[in-house]
C-alpha cells in the first residue's frame, strides 16, 4: 500500500484516539435546555432565558398523597414531612403546617414597620389610629377575640397579622390550599398537598435525581396499602426524561440493531462487514462529542442524541464502499479509490448543509453543528484512509440478496428518466400545506417535552391546588442594584393595583412585597411619631373610645425601639431562610439584578402592555414566557431560512465546480428537495405540525438525499454501477427505514418524530434519485 | 269502575289526638327525672331559634364594657349567626368549619362591606372554644362531654349549665362558659376567658320555636 495511505490511517487513527483522551478526561453531559434558545435580544431576555421557569421552581417537587380516607391521608401527609425534613437534600417541606418557623415569625414581627406594605404616615395619624382602635374593638367583639388579643395591644394597627398572612402565603398565595386539620389538601379532600424545596435545583441534577429517590423511598415506607404518591415539578420531570428515554434507548436499540445486523449480513453475508460498518459513525461520534467538548466545555444530552442521528448519514459511508468491493484487502484501496471522489463530494455537500446550523443563534444548535461537522468528516476520512487495512483478507464474493436486488433493480430501471414528472409534486405539497387543516409549524416547546400529556395534567392539577403560580406570565424589572430593582418594582405596584382592581389579574407577588427598598423603609420608619408625640396622638384618637388609656403603652414602645433599628436589605439577609426564599423573586444574573413579578390570573394581557417601561434607573416589560419562547424560536427559525437558502447555493456552486457544468448540479438537487417536500407534505397531510425534531429530521434528510443523488449519478455515467452503487443505495436507504422506523414505536414524542419523519424521508431519498438517473441506463442496465 | 269509598274520618281523628298529647306526655316524663340528659334532649328538640341580644363585653383593655345589641340565630346546619347591629354593624357566621365575618364600615358617606374568613380547621383548640355555645345550644351531648366538665344546677324551669374545659389547650382561651335557660329556651350565656375577660349574653327569643 502507498506510503501516503499509511500516513493518513495513522493520522486518522491518532485524532480518534486523541478525541477519546478527550472524551475520558472532560466528558460532562448537561440536561439544560435553555441552551437549545437562542439568545435574546436584549440583556434582560437573556436572563430570561436562561433562568425560564427553572429559575424559578426547579428545586421545588410539588406532591399529593391520595387514595385514602382524609384521616388517614393527614397522617401520612404529617409522617412523610417529618421524615423528610430529616432527610439530607431536602431543605423543607411545606404541608400547611409550619409555613413560618418561631424565628421566622418573631423576626417579621420585630421588623413589621420595616416590611409592612401598609403606608405608615396614614397609619400614625389621628385619623388612621382611630380607625386602628375602631377595626380592634370590633374584634374584640367576634369569635376569633382570642386570637386577636394576641397582637392588639402592641399592635393595634395589624401590621404583624397582615404580614404574618402575606409570609406564610408566600409560597401558596393567599388562595392557597384549602386546609384540613392543619395541612394542605385538595378543595374534594382527595388528596393531601405538600411542596418539598431540594437543595439541588437548576443543573444538579444526580442532587435532584438522589432527593426524588429518596422522596419515593420514604413514602413507600410509611405508605398503608392502597395509598398512592404523586410527584410533580420540573426535578421529578427532569428524572422521569431520563427513565423514559433511557428505557426507550436501550429497548430500542436493541431491536435496531438485531434488525439492522441481520439485514447487513444478509446483504454482505460477512460479519466482519457488519462489525466495520459502525466504525465510521462510532469514530465521527467520538470525535465529534471531543470537538464540541474542547469548543464549549461541555456536551449537552440533547446534542449528542441528534448529532449521531444526523450523522446516521455516515452509515452508507462504508455500505458505498463495501457493494465495490470484489475480493478482500487487496482489493480495497482500487475500489475506494474509485467512489471516493462521488463519496467525498457528498460529504463535503452534506457538511455544507449542516454546517447552517453553525451559524444559528441556538447554542445549541451550535453545538449540533459542530458535531455533525466534525463527525461527517472523521466519518469519512475513516472510511478513506482507515477501513481499507481493517478488512479481512479473504472477503467470500456472495451477493446476498439476489432476489430483491433484482427486483428493486427492475423497479428502479422502470423509474429512471421520470425525474421531472416528480416535480409536479412540489406545487401539490405547496397546496397540502396552504390549504390543509394542520398548521405548518408547532413551536409549543412542550412538545418538546418527553412528559406525556397526562402527567402534564397532574402537574397542573397540582399545583392548582396548591394555588401556585403556573401561568408562565410575569413582569420582570431589571436594574443594576437590587435596591434600584426593588424601587423599580415599588413604582410599578401602583399600575399593578390598578390592573387588579379592573380585574385584568387575580394578584401578583413581588420580591419588594416582602421586602422594600430601603428608600421605601427610610420613608415608613420617619413616618413614625417620636414616642411622645405618638403618646399625645393615641391619647387624642381614644378619646371617645372605651379602650383604657393606657392600652397600647407596648405599641408606643414598640413604635419607638423600630426607628433604631437599622434598615434591612437583600445582602443582609443572604444566608437566612427569609432570604432563601427571596432568591428566585430577586437575582442577580450578569451583572444585572433581577427582580419577576408573578402575575396570577391574567385575564386581558393586551393590558398588560402598561407594564413595559424604559424608566430612570430601571427597566421594565410584560413577559408571556411560553408566547416568548415560542416567538424567539420562530424568529430564529426564520433567520436559519435565508442561512438553509445560502446552503443549497453553496452546495450549487460546489456540484457545479465538481461537475463542469451548470446543470448537473440539479439533477443531485431536485430529487432530494422533493424528498424534503414530499416529505413535509405528507407529515402535514397525517395532521402532524412540525416540531424542532421534525426540522432537524429534515436536515438529515437533506444529507441522505444528497449522498445517494451523487451516487446515483454515477449510475447514468456507467451503466455497470447498478451492481454495485444500486445496491449501496438500497442497502443504504432500508437500514436507515429500519433504525429510523423502529423509533416510531418510542413513547418519547421527539423520538417518534425524528423516527417518522427520517423513516419517511429516507425511502423518499431513494425513490426520488432512481427517478432522476438517466433514462439511457435502463438500456444498457441489462447488459 | 266505581271507587270505593273508604271511611277514614274516624281514623284521621283518633291520629289527631293521640299527636296533641305527645308533648303533655314527654313532659310529664322530663318532670319525673330531670338531668343533664334530659336537658340535652330539650334543646336538641329546639334547636332552631332566633333571638334578639344584649351583650355586655368585657376586657382588661377596656375602661368600661362594651354593650352590643342585635340578633342571634341558631339553624338547623347548626349554624350560629350573628348580628350586631349597634353600636357598628357585624355579620358572623359561625358553623363547625370556619367563621365568615361581613364587616360594615362608614367611612365618611361611603359604606365598604369587607369580608374575612377563618378557616377553624387552623385553629383546633380555639374552634372547640367557638363552637361550645353552639354545642349547647343544639344539645349535643357527646361533643360536649368531649371536651368539657358539665354541672347542672337548678329545677327544669331555671337551670344553670356550667361547662369548664378539660384540656389544657382549650383552658388556654376559656376559663368557663355559664348557661342560663327555662326548659328547652337559652336565656343567658356568660363567658369568661382564660386571661378574665368575659361577654355576658342575654337572649330574648321571638315567640317560641
Amino acid at each position: 500500500m502507498p506510503r501516503t495511505s499509511k500516513a493518513a490511517a495513522l493520522a486518522v487513527v491518532s485524532t480518534v484516539a486523541a478525541a477519546l483522551a478527550v472524551l475520558v478526561a472532560k466528558f460532562s453531559v448537561s440536561t439544560d435546555l435553555s441552551v437549545f434558545l437562542p439568545e435574546g435580544r436584549s440583556v434582560v431576555e437573556r436572563v430570561l432565558m436562561t433562568q425560564l421557569d427553572r429559575g424559578l421552581t426547579s428545586n421545588l417537587v410539588f406532591a399529593g398523597v391520595t387514595g385514602a380516607k382524609p384521616g388517614e391521608l393527614a397522617r401520612l401527609n404529617r409522617e412523610l414531612a417529618g421524615r423528610l425534613a430529616a432527610e439530607r437534600g431536602i431543605v423543607q417541606v411545606l404541608n400547611g403546617e409550619r409555613a413560618l418557623s418561631e424565628e421566622d415569625r418573631q423576626w417579621v414581627m420585630d421588623n413589621r414597620y420595616h416590611l409592612t406594605p401598609s403606608a405608615l404616615a396614614e397609619r400614625f395619624s389621628v385619623e388612621g389610629l382611630v380607625r386602628s382602635f375602631e377595626e380592634r374593638l370590633r374584634g374584640l367583639a367576634s369569635p376569633m377575640a382570642p386570637l386577636e388579643k394576641k397582637f392588639l395591644a402592641r399592635d393595634p394597627t395589624g401590621e404583624i397579622v397582615r404580614l404574618l398572612e402575606r409570609w406564610q402565603g408566600e409560597l401558596s398565595g393567599d388562595r392557597g390550599p384549602a386546609t384540613r386539620d392543619g395541612l394542605w389538601f385538595s378543595a374534594d379532600e382527595q388528596r393531601t398537598l405538600m411542596m418539598i424545596e431540594l437543595q439541588s435545583g437548576g443543573l444538579d441534577f444526580a442532587g435532584q435525581e438522589r432527593a426524588v429517590d429518596a422522596i419515593e423511598r420514604i413514602f413507600d415506607e410509611v405508605a398503608t396499602p392502597g395509598s398512592r404518591l404523586i410527584l410533580s415539578g420540573p426535578a421529578v420531570f427532569a428524572v422521569e426524561t431520563r427513565d423514559v428515554i433511557q428505557r426507550d434507548a436501550r429497548v430500542l436499540s436493541l431491536a435496531a440493531a438485531a434488525l439492522v445486523g441481520a439485514f447487513l449480513f444478509a446483504a454482505f453475508r460477512s460479519v466482519a462487514l457488519l462489525l466495520l460498518v459502525l466504525a465510521p459513525l462510532g469514530c465521527g461520534a467520538l470525535v465529534g462529542a471531543a470537538a464540541v467538548l474542547l469548543a464549549f466545555g461541555d456536551i449537552h444530552g440533547v446534542t449528542l442524541a441528534f448529532g449521531i442521528t444526523l450523522i446516521g448519514v455516515a452509515v452508507d459511508y462504508p455500505i458505498h464502499f463495501f457493494s465495490h468491493l470484489r475480493d478482500g484487502r487487496g482489493d480495497a484501496e482500487r475500489s475506494i479509490r474509485r467512489i471516493w471522489p462521488t463519496l467525498r463530494l457528498g460529504v463535503v455537500s452534506t457538511v455544507v448543509a449542516y454546517a447552517v446550523l453553525a451559524l444559528s443563534e441556538y447554542g445549541g444548535l451550535r453545538q449540533i453543528g459542530l458535531f455533525t461537522v466534525v463527525g461527517l468528516l472523521t466519518a469519512a476520512a475513516v472510511t478513506r484512509w482507515v477501513l481499507p487495512f481493517l478488512l479481512p483478507r479473504e472477503l467470500p464474493l456472495a451477493r446476498g440478496l439476489p432476489g430483491v436486488h433484482g427486483a428493486l433493480r427492475a423497479l428502479g430501471a422502470r423509474l429512471a428518466g421520470l425525474g421531472p414528472w416528480t416535480l409536479l409534486l412540489i406545487p401539490a405539497v405547496v397546496a397540502v400545506l396552504a390549504l390543509g387543516p394542520t398548521p405548518l409549524r408547532d413551536l409549543d416547546m412542550d412538545s418538546l417535552s418527553a412528559i406525556d400529556l397526562e402527567r402534564r395534567a397532574e402537574d397542573r392539577a397540582l399545583r392548582a391546588d396548591l394555588g401556585f403560580w403556573y401561568g408562565g406570565r410575569l413582569a420582570m424589572v431589571a436594574a443594576g442594584s437590587s435596591e434600584a430593582a426593588l424601587k423599580g418594582s415599588e413604582e410599578l405596584r401602583v399600575n399593578l393595583d390598578r390592573l387588579v382592581e379592573r380585574g385584568v389579574i387575580d394578584r401578583y407577588d413581588m420580591a419588594a412585597g416582602f421586602i422594600p427598598s430601603q428608600a421605601r423603609q427610610r420613608r415608613q420608619i420617619d413616618a413614625i411619631p417620636a414616642p411622645d408625640e405618638l403618646r399625645a396622638r393615641v391619647a387624642e384618637a381614644l378619646a371617645e373610645s372605651p379602650f383604657r388609656e393606657d392600652a397600647f403603652e407596648r405599641f408606643i414602645d414598640e413604635a419607638a425601639a423600630a426607628r433604631e433599628r437599622p434598615l434591612l436589605s437583600v445582602e443582609s439577609l443572604r444566608g437566612t431562610r427569609m432570604g432563601e426564599r427571596l432568591e428566585a423573586l430577586l437575582f442577580e444574573s450578569n451583572g444585572l439584578w433581577v427582580a419577576p413579578i408573578l402575575l396570577h390570573g391574567v385575564r386581558d394581557e393586551s393590558a398588560l402592555e402598561s407594564l413595559n417601561r424604559d424608566a430612570e434607573g430601571f427597566q421594565s416589560f410584560y413577559l408571556n414566557i411560553k408566547a416568548e419562547a415560542s416567538e424567539i424560536l420562530a424568529r430564529s427559525l426564520a433567520r436559519v431560512v435565508p442561512l438553509l437558502g445560502l446552503g443549497v447555493a453553496a452546495i450549487y456552486v460546489l456540484l457545479w465546480i465538481a461537475y463542469r457544468h451548470p446543470l448537473r448540479p440539479l439533477r443531485v438537487l431536485f430529487p432530494t428537495f422533493s424528498a424534503v417536500a414530499v416529505t413535509l407534505g405528507a407529515l402535514n397531510l397525517a395532521g402532524v405540525s412540525l416540531t424542532l425534531m421534525h426540522l432537524t429530521s429534515l436536515l438529515l434528510i437533506v444529507g441522505l438525499g444528497l449522498d445517494y443523488a451523487l451516487f446515483y449519478n454515477r449510475l447514468s455515467d456507467h451503466a455497470r454501477e447498478w451492481g454495485t452503487t444500486f445496491k449501496a443505495l438500497w442497502v443504504s436507504s432500508f437500514t436507515t427505514v429500519l433504525v429510523f422506523g423502529i423509533l416510531c414505536f418510542s413513547n418519547t414524542p421527539p423520538l417518534r418524530a425524528i423516527g417518522l419523519t427520517v423513516g419517511l424521508g429516507a425511502f423518499l431519498c431513494l425513490a426520488f434519485g432512481a427517478c432522476w438517473t438517466a433514462r439511457v441506463s435502463l438500456s444498457r442496465s441489462g447488459s | 269502575m266505581k271507587r270505593r269509598r273508604v271511611p277514614v274520618g274516624g281514623v284521621r281523628g283518633a291520629c289527631a289526638v293521640l299527636l296533641a298529647c305527645l308533648p303533655a306526655w314527654s313532659c310529664l316524663a322530663v318532670e319525673a327525672t330531670w338531668d343533664f340528659n334530659r336537658l340535652m334532649e330539650l334543646l336538641g328538640r329546639n334547636s332552631t331559634f332566633t333571638a334578639e341580644f344584649v351583650e355586655l363585653r368585657s376586657s382588661f383593655l377596656l375602661k368600661r364594657p362594651l354593650r352590643l345589641t342585635g340578633t342571634i340565630a341558631f339553624d338547623a346546619r347548626r349554624a350560629v349567626e350573628k348580628v350586631i347591629e349597634s353600636p357598628f354593624f357585624e355579620h358572623f357566621v359561625i358553623d363547625r368549619e370556619r367563621v365568615v365575618i361581613h364587616r360594615k364600615n362608614l367611612h365618611g358617606k361611603e359604606q365598604t362591606v369587607r369580608t374575612v374568613r377563618y378557616s377553624l380547621q387552623n385553629y383546633p383548640f380555639l374552634s372547640k372554644a367557638i363552637n361550645g355555645v353552639g354545642n349547647v345550644f343544639a344539645g349535643d351531648r357527646e361533643l360536649l362531654d368531649e371536651v368539657y366538665h358539665t354541672t347542672l344546677s337548678g329545677g327544669r324551669e331555671a337551670w344553670e349549665l356550667k361547662l369548664e374545659p378539660k384540656h389544657e389547650k382549650l383552658a388556654e382561651f376559656v376559663d368557663s362558659i355559664v348557661v342560663r335557660g327555662s326548659g328547652g329556651v337559652i336565656e343567658y350565656v356568660r363567658t369568661v376567658e382564660a386571661d378574665g375577660d368575659e361577654s355576658e349574653m342575654t337572649l330574648h327569643h321571638r315567640g317560641e320555636g
